[in-house]
């Protein structure tokens, strides 16, 4: 009788037992399953492409710059640099205001900034013309189910969405209006709370920004930084959930090794008699090992066989109706093919693991000890 | 004119079993607990051979140390030519299934598998072909009246004839050494009578060395050779 004979045999006849593991099992499978989605998805959305050397200068006082005011000085001392330094300043506006029942965050700059220094590409539609027109990133635009054509109340005022809009950042999740509607609605003071610097092509970033810092207008109020580190920086609760989701993906992958562990050392200890009878037949310690290995490694599948198409199905039903959010950032969870490999992979390891560990004693134990069990 | 003694043969001379000073401690919390002491034997080969003692005198341990599922604590045990003591994992493997068997008073069969399965494991365990040793399996089974109860499991069988698996499963390698440990403590007195009868004529066949552990002493008439013990010690015979 093969060792793989012997633990179908065995899984087949406790199979009560049997089918309490693997649901105990598979129950781990699909919480490292949605977490490893989850971790995977959010990921990707971090994965933002680079501003490259753009600079920003922003109020340091305050912890949320829709607060700040930066004054027109500020956007001199930069374009005086000159053009070999700075291709172009942009100002933006920024305001966290209501929309249609939802909070949401409305930026204003120049038109002509949009695709240049605010890195904004079309997704849907076209840019506005100047009138009660605006554009929405494609985040927000799942998130609130608004469309091409959704009318928008802003500060009272009606807006028509025009067209969808990408962008790396934080800034997907945004609603996007021309400086002059923005004036318009607003008034015109208090219109700057970031100032956006396109180093020029050839200059040295570090060059630009120990120059802006050290500018009178700028020194000691407002501070300069990399727009890429300010990203990184308004996304550090992203990242830290990210990487929380990363250790729960493990701890999860981990717990089915302990799962594994667990339901070969109950086996051993329930029944440590029936491996002590294996070796008294003239099963080796090896042959032994390798049923009770195989045995797991069943229960290990069969719960993956069981979790990843219940993790699938669940994240199916989650996200029927469009995708979850988390702080404003879609989340679309799927069963990714590669993923799932990985998985597969890592769980009949830690089961290998959790098994080789509770088999252990199996070598130093006689099987004299074995039978008084 | 006399004629000259014909010299015996060396299987009569080498006993099967030789045991020299065997000796098995427990250790109980700080406490040394002497299971079995200073045990000297032979055994010769097609003996049938009787462990005798109350419970507890260590005539399991003894049976255990001679079967290579323990090792002694002190002394020495030569089993068919291999020295137990010193063997190694991989060689009592090997010593286990070419030259032991064991029955045990609660049969000891693998809940989970049928009566089939369970007395071809050890040729399953050779790696024979599980056809041919299941083909060897039910010969014996129906040899010992078993052949309609072959696919059933330990637990749809009454205790005699889980017994006679056992035996069955003990004996279908052919080992030199069965090793009966109570065979007959857990059976009614007919089947009692039929597992000790079954013993005595593989004994008799002379392919087979029986050494049988128990306290009913009806069973010394039986036997070629009585071992007593009392306290894990020999006792004079």
């Amino acid at each position: 009788m093969t060792p793989l004979r012997l633990a179908l045999a065995d899984l087949g006849f406790d199979r009560l037992r049997t089918m309490l593991s693997i649901a105990g099992m598979a129950s781990v499978i699909v919480c490292a399953m949605l977490l490893g989605a989850m971790a995977a998805a959010l990921s990707d959305f971090l994965a933002v492409p680079s501003t490259g050397s753009n600079l920003i200068i922003l109020d340091g006082n305050y912890v949320d710059p829709s607060d700040s005011t930066l004054p027109d000085e500020v956007m001199r001392a930069a374009e005086a640099l000159g053009p070999q330094l700075v291709s172009r300043v942009s100002p933006l506006f920024f305001r966290q205001l209501r929309v249609n029942d939802r909070l949401v965050q409305v930026r204003a700059a120049p038109l002509a900034d949009w695709a240049g220094a605010q890195h904004l590409s079309l997704q849907s539609g076209r840019w506005p013309n100047i009138g009660n027109e605006v554009v929405i990133g494609e985040g927000l635009a799942d998130s609130a189910g608004w469309n091409l054509g959704s009318v928008l109340i802003i500060y009272g005022r009606p807006m028509t969405v025009t067209g969808t809009f990408r962008s790396p950042g934080v800034a997907f999740a945004a609603v996007y209006m021309p400086l002059e509607l923005a004036r318009d609605l607003f008034g015109p003071d208090r219109l700057t709370q970031i100032v956006t610097v396109q180093v020029a092509l050839g200059a040295d970033g570090e060059t630009v920004s120990a120059r802006l810092a050290a500018d009178p207008e700028i020194a000691g109020r407002f501070v300069v930084f990399y727009e890429d580190t300010y990203t990184r920086r308004n996304t550090e609760l992203l990242r830290d959930l990210l990487n929380l989701m990363y250790v729960g993906s493990g701890l999860a992958l981990l717990a089915v090794g302990m799962g594994a562990y667990m339901a070969s050392a109950l086996h051993l200890a329930e029944r440590p008699r029936e491996s002590a009878l294996l070796r008294l037949s003239g099963f080796s310690v090896a042959q032994v090992s390798a049923y009770l290995l195989l045995r797991t490694e069943m229960l290990a599948a069969g719960a993956f066989c069981i979790g990843v198409p219940l993790a699938s199905a669940w994240m199916s039903a989650l996200y029927a109706d469009g995708p979850a959010y988390v702080f404003n950032v879609p989340i679309r969870l799927t069963a990714d093919p590669n993923r799932v490999a990985i998985f597969a992979a890592l769980t009949a390891l830690s089961a290998f693991a959790g098994a080789l560990v509770s088999t252990a004693g199996l070598l130093r134990a006689s099987v004299a000890q074995g039978l008084r069990s | 004119m006399d004629t000259p003694p014909v010299p015996r043969p060396l299987v009569d001379v080498v006993p099967l079993v030789r045991a020299e000073g065997l000796s098995r401690h427990y250790t109980r919390g700080s406490e040394i607990v002497d299971a079995l002491a200073d045990i000297t034997l032979d055994i010769p080969r097609g003996a049938f051979a009787v462990v005798l003692g109350p419970s507890g005198c260590g005539k399991s341990t003894l049976l255990h140390l001679l079967g290579g599922i323990e090792r002694p604590s002190q002394g020495a045990v030569t089993v068919d030519g291999v020295s137990l003591e010193r063997a190694s994992e991989a060689e009592l493997t090997r010593f286990r299934r070419r030259s032991v068997g064991f029955i045990f008073q609660f049969y000891n069969l693998l809940p989970f598998i049928s009566a089939d399965e369970n007395v071809a494991l050890p040729l399953l365990a050779v790696g024979q072909a599980r056809a041919d040793a299941l083909r060897a399996a039910r010969a014996i089974l129906d040899q010992m009246g078993l052949g309609a109860r072959r696919g059933h499991r330990p637990a749809e069988l009454s205790g005699g004839e889980q017994q006679r698996v056992a035996i069955a499963r003990a004996i279908i390698t052919r080992p030199p050494l069965i090793l009966a440990d109570e065979p007959t403590g857990d059976l009614d007195a007919a089947g009692a009578e039929a597992v000790v009868s079954m013993l005595r004529d593989l004994a008799r066949d002379g392919q087979h060395t029986i050494v049988m552990a128990t306290h009913n002493q009806r069973l010394v008439q039986a036997s070629d050779q009585v071992i007593r013990l009392s306290s894990g010690r020999r006792e004079p015979r």
